[in-house]
């Protein structure tokens, strides 16, 4: 088989496998309970809007609905970390994917499927998102901007880079509790980074370095540069700095986190494939 | 079909497949035949890529398993693993349509409602697998393995757990492939009906292929065996472990039945051995109330191969295969 | 004997040198006890010491504000093109944690250091300022003026003895607004907040029905959000190099009429109007038509009255300077927010678990049906094809 015919079979396999995936995602009750979890966020997001313009006479926005589809991308996002961390340990765990190795399955068409539904779930969430807010827009005559539309598909690129890490980490674990578990020791350390970080920030705050007890100076350059590795790391960290750059207008910087972002999340299926080939599929 | 060359699999200082050459013709039944333990199901993961080698060579077709074979080889292989593993959310026929998909077999909704005719369980095609029986789960697993019409086809314990009649099943369904010109490769601690159809038997002990041998000369070496079964007045969880340490006995089976106290208890030669059971039995606190001696013969259901049956199988005696 | 490799196989394959799940309940107890580690730092108040500053009389787009560089401050912003004034100090300097900032004792000390200061690009002086007295707005004060176009710079005091004063060598970044543009101060025509500004033309005005504004056109500029931040206060930590704020620099003094953009044009006058603060618990004030006839006093602003009416949802305006052309920069759009009841909103919410729910009760009927179909287990008599 040349490499066109390989990758042709490869990308068929995939499709097959991510339709599976993505038939459970849809008969999966927490996918709808999100979606209106985060459609009730927009919705208090846009009503604190609604009665301060009502209150005050009037309010001046330029993005009134990036804030609630950014909400709306961090949850999804959430959601998906959790989904794509499990998704791999609980075919292990359960035995299906062995089995499905025994037939022309090979390590990237699998995690390949297991990305493309973890994404078509996404972009099913990201239409219900958009259908909302252009119905909220319509009830509450907020402007429905076109950046709306670039915010969401930023949120593509960066919710992929969320998927592959939840994937790799998912090649990583046997069963899906040590899964579980991994991920939340990672996100707990992300936050207790940050928390340092501007702990230690504000204690050093407007001091000369002079003027730094040693301690004191050795542990912000610690969390200073835990807090830019684990910034440069964290798949949501993209999202954040996706949408700071919409709102600033910066079409070049736009691009580049995106690229970023798709360049992230290459990385991280191509470790994520070399693990499933070291570890196996038993 | 399938030639090895010095296969071989360790993990850290345990050799689980030591220097294996294994040469399957096609069309060929070919039963690799061992205890548990034996690196069987350790070879058959090798052969489908999904345990790698530590050192030794594969080829299946003619072909290595190098990433451009890996599909035009797979793709010609069906499988039925030794426990069967369905997903919770698919239905049968879901199931089915998904590694027909998955193989890209054509016309797969014909293909999957004769093969499921064939099994009987075309009456069941909206059912989840999992709650099933096993035997049910058993005929899912080998439609599976057979919806691309493979031209090999690798079994691993085919009759475990199964009755007589799902042992028969299996059996028509290998003699169906052979006659068909297809390669089986059975992997099984079992001699049954089903390994009795084999072309060729190799014997696996210790990650090595000790000896091949058709399948009736080596159902003439286990010719002769004795089998007894007992019956004890109450439950003695201690007796296998002590009865399986007497030289002149080759396994011990159960206990089974009410209040767990029947136990098959397999014998080496062909030496009346019952007064010897009997004195050790009590020795050890059992009280006998039934004990009836049963020859294997041919046509018997399953004899399982345990370590003590190498020498036997592979025509040495026992001191001499212990040393 | 069979010698076997050292090789690790893939069962005891590990990505982290130690399992996350060891790992993971000791890191938030290892970040607690550093964090408080530095708890003690803290309470440690450096002493007042005698420092070199430079003190400011700078300007910030609007007018002249006076600034301070304690050492702690290594580099100086200042607009472009503009004269603001450095005066090399010698003061004590404190640093106060609550607030986070240094403060100079200037009643107990505040001399000024002799010398010229020396204005560097690259490592190349490129002008030298004497010290001389001067008057801003009134204010005089003893320093250099510095007045230079945009780049960056490095500024020191040269003593009379031809040595460099110690801690004034600073960095010095000399910025001009990004681009100009203009904005509106609003405010509606009673209640309690204070003026909304829009800058940005991107930016939308939604109003409530029956909402009167009142909308006064301002030149604004647009600034780097970092450097403007520590122009006007050196010693902040706020202030984003990667982000832009609009500073609202002057009245814009040539306005004509204020256009509003239904389909078909309407013209809006700028009026004079007065405030009128609400007496007793009320709190507030309230926009009063200025009667230049009755009234003794000038008015409070002058401004364009915008009024928010039922039959149009949203509109366009623009403003027109005096000789009727365009102002670029001054088009809104204006957006009226009809009252809704704010928890009909939640309603939408509740629709996907709806169809969550309604797809998986229907899935586990089409189950039931199909299990009730199981066949009884095969009695051996299906053959093999």
């Amino acid at each position: 088989m040349n490499r066109v015919d390989t990758w042709r079979f490869r990308w068929q396999l995939a499709r097959t496998i991510g339709r599976r995936d993505l038939h459970v995602a849809i008969y999966d009750i927490r996918l709808y309970a999100t979606l209106s979890a985060t459609i009730a966020i927009a919705a208090t997001l846009l009503r604190n809007d609604v009665e301060s313009i009502q209150g005050n006479g009037f309010v001046i926005l330029s993005n009134p609905l990036l804030i609630p589809l950014f909400g709306a991308a961090v949850v999804s996002s959430i959601y998906l970390a959790v989904a794509s961390t499990t998704t791999v340990a609980r075919e292990r765990e359960r035995g299906t994917l062995e089995v499905l190795f025994y037939g022309p399955v090979d390590a990237v068409a699998y995690l390949l499927g297991k990305v493309l539904a973890q994404m078509g779930v996404y972009a099913l969430m990201v239409a219900v998102y958009l259908a909302a807010l252009a119905l909220y827009a319509l009830i509450i005559n907020f402007v429905f901007a076109l950046n709306l539309l670039l915010a969401a598909l930023l949120s593509v690129a960066t919710t992929s880079a969320v998927v592959t890490v939840g994937i790799l980490l998912s090649t990583l674990h046997r069963s899906v509790r040590s899964a579980l578990l991994t991920l939340l020791a990672i996100a707990l350390a992300f936050l207790g980074v940050q928390l340092g970080h501007d702990h230690v920030c504000s204690l050093t705050s407007g001091m000369a370095r002079g003027d730094y007890n040693p301690l004191l100076l050795a542990l912000q350059t610690l969390f200073t540069w835990l807090d830019r590795i684990f910034n440069s790391l964290s798949p949501l960290a993209y999202l954040k700095r996706g949408f700071d750059v919409l709102l600033r207008g910066s079409v070049a910087e736009y691009v580049l986190t995106m690229g970023l972002s798709l360049l992230y999340s290459a990385v991280a299926f191509g470790l994520a494939v070399w693990t499933l080939r070291r570890k196996g599929v038993r | 079909m399938i030639q090895t060359d010095t296969l071989t699999r360790r993990y850290g200082n345990l050799t689980a497949v030591n220097a294996l050459n294994l040469h399957v013709r096609p069309g060929e039944v070919y039963v690799l035949l061992g205890p548990n333990g034996a690196g069987k199901t350790t070879t058959l993961l090798m052969l489908l890529g999904i345990l790698p080698p530590s050192s030794g060579s594969i080829r299946l077709f003619g072909l290595s398993p190098v990433p451009g074979n890996y599909y035009a080889i797979k793709r010609r292989v069906g499988v039925v693993g030794e426990k069967q593993h369905f997903y919770d959310d698919m239905t049968v026929r879901q199931y089915l349509r998904f590694f027909a998909d998955l193989y890209a077999v054509e016309k797969a909704d014909e293909r999957i409602h004769s093969l499921m005719e064939a099994v009987g369980l075309s009456d069941c095609p909206d059912v989840r697998p999992r709650g099933g029986s096993p035997g049910m789960k058993q005929k899912l697993a080998f439609v599976r393995a057979l919806l691309p019409d493979p031209d090999l086809l690798i079994l691993d314990e085919p009759t475990s757990g199964l009755d007589l009649s799902g042992i028969c099943q299996v059996r028509q369904l290998v003699q169906a492939q052979s006659q068909a010109g297809k390669t089986v490769l059975i992997s099984s601690h079992i001699l049954s009906a089903v390994e009795r159809t084999a072309h060729r038997v190799g014997i696996v002990h210790r990650g090595r292929l000790l000896s091949e041998n058709t399948s009736a000369g080596l159902h003439a070496r286990l010719a002769g065996a004795q089998q007894i079964d007992l019956e004890l007045a109450d439950p003695c969880p201690d007796l296998p472990q002590d009865l399986a340490r007497l030289p002149f006995v080759r396994a011990v089976e159960g206990p089974t039945g009410e209040n767990a106290r029947r136990f098959t208890v397999h014998l080496t030669g062909d030496t009346d051995m019952r007064a010897q059971l009997s004195r050790a039995v009590t020795v050890q606190g059992g009280v006998i109330v039934a004990m009836q001696p049963k020859e294997i013969r041919q046509a018997d259901t399953r004899v399982t191969i345990t370590e003590g049956d190498i020498p036997r199988l592979v025509g040495q005696t026992k001191a001499r295969a212990a040393a | 004997m069979v010698r076997h490799s050292r090789r690790r196989s893939s069962t005891s394959f590990r990505w982290f040198p130690v399992p996350a799940a060891k790992f993971a309940p000791w890191l938030p107890l290892a970040l607690t006890l550093l964090l408080l580690a530095a708890a003690p730092a803290q309470s440690q108040e450096p002493e007042k010491t005698e420092s070199f500053v430079y003190r400011g009389r700078v300007f910030n787009g609007l007018d002249y504000t006076d600034t301070f560089y304690p050492p702690s401050v290594e580099t100086i912003y200042l607009l472009a093109n503009r004269e603001n004034i450095l005066s090399p100090r010698r003061t004590r300097v404190t640093f106060r944690p609550l607030t986070g900032v240094y403060e100079a004792d200037w009643t107990s000390m505040n001399r000024t250091v002799a010398g010229e200061l020396e204005i560097l690009s690259g490592n190349e002086v490129i002008a030298t300022v004497p010290q001389q007295s001067h008057g801003i707005q009134s204010h005089a004060d003893q320093g250099s003026v510095v007045s230079l176009p945009t780049g960056r710079y490095a500024v020191r005091v040269r003593a009379d003895d031809g040595s460099i004063v110690p801690g004034s060598q600073k960095q010095l970044v000399v910025f001009a607004p990004r681009r100009q543009g203009l904005g509106y101060q609003m405010v509606p025509q009673e209640g309690w907040i204070r003026p909304a500004h829009t800058d940005d033309p991107a930016d939308v005005i939604y109003a409530r029905e029956g909402a009167v504004l009142y909308l006064q056109p301002y030149v604004a500029e647009e600034y780097n959000d970092l450097y403007y931040t520590r122009l006007e206060d050196p010693q902040s930590q706020s202030g984003r190099k990667d982000h832009w704020t609009w500073v609202h620099v002057r009245p814009f003094e040539r306005a004509g009429d204020l256009i509003l953009d239904f389909g078909q044009t309407v013209k809006v006058l700028a009026m004079p109007y007065r405030v009128e603060q609400l007496p007793g618990s009320r709190l507030g004030y309230k926009v009063v038509d200025y009667d230049p006839v009755a009234e003794e006093r000038p008015p409070d602003f002058v401004a364009y009255q915008l009024f928010v009416d039922a039959h149009h949802a949203s509109y366009r305006l623009q403003l027109q300077d005096a000789d009727g052309r365009t102002v670029l920069g001054s088009q809104r759009q204006v957006h009226r927010v009809p009252e809704v009841n704010s928890w009909a909103l939640y309603f939408l919410a509740g629709l996907p678990t709806t169809v969550g729910v309604y797809l998986l009760v229907s899935r586990h009927e089409r189950l039931v049906t199909g299990r009730k179909a199981l066949p009884p287990e095969s009695n051996g008599h299906e053959l093999w094809q």
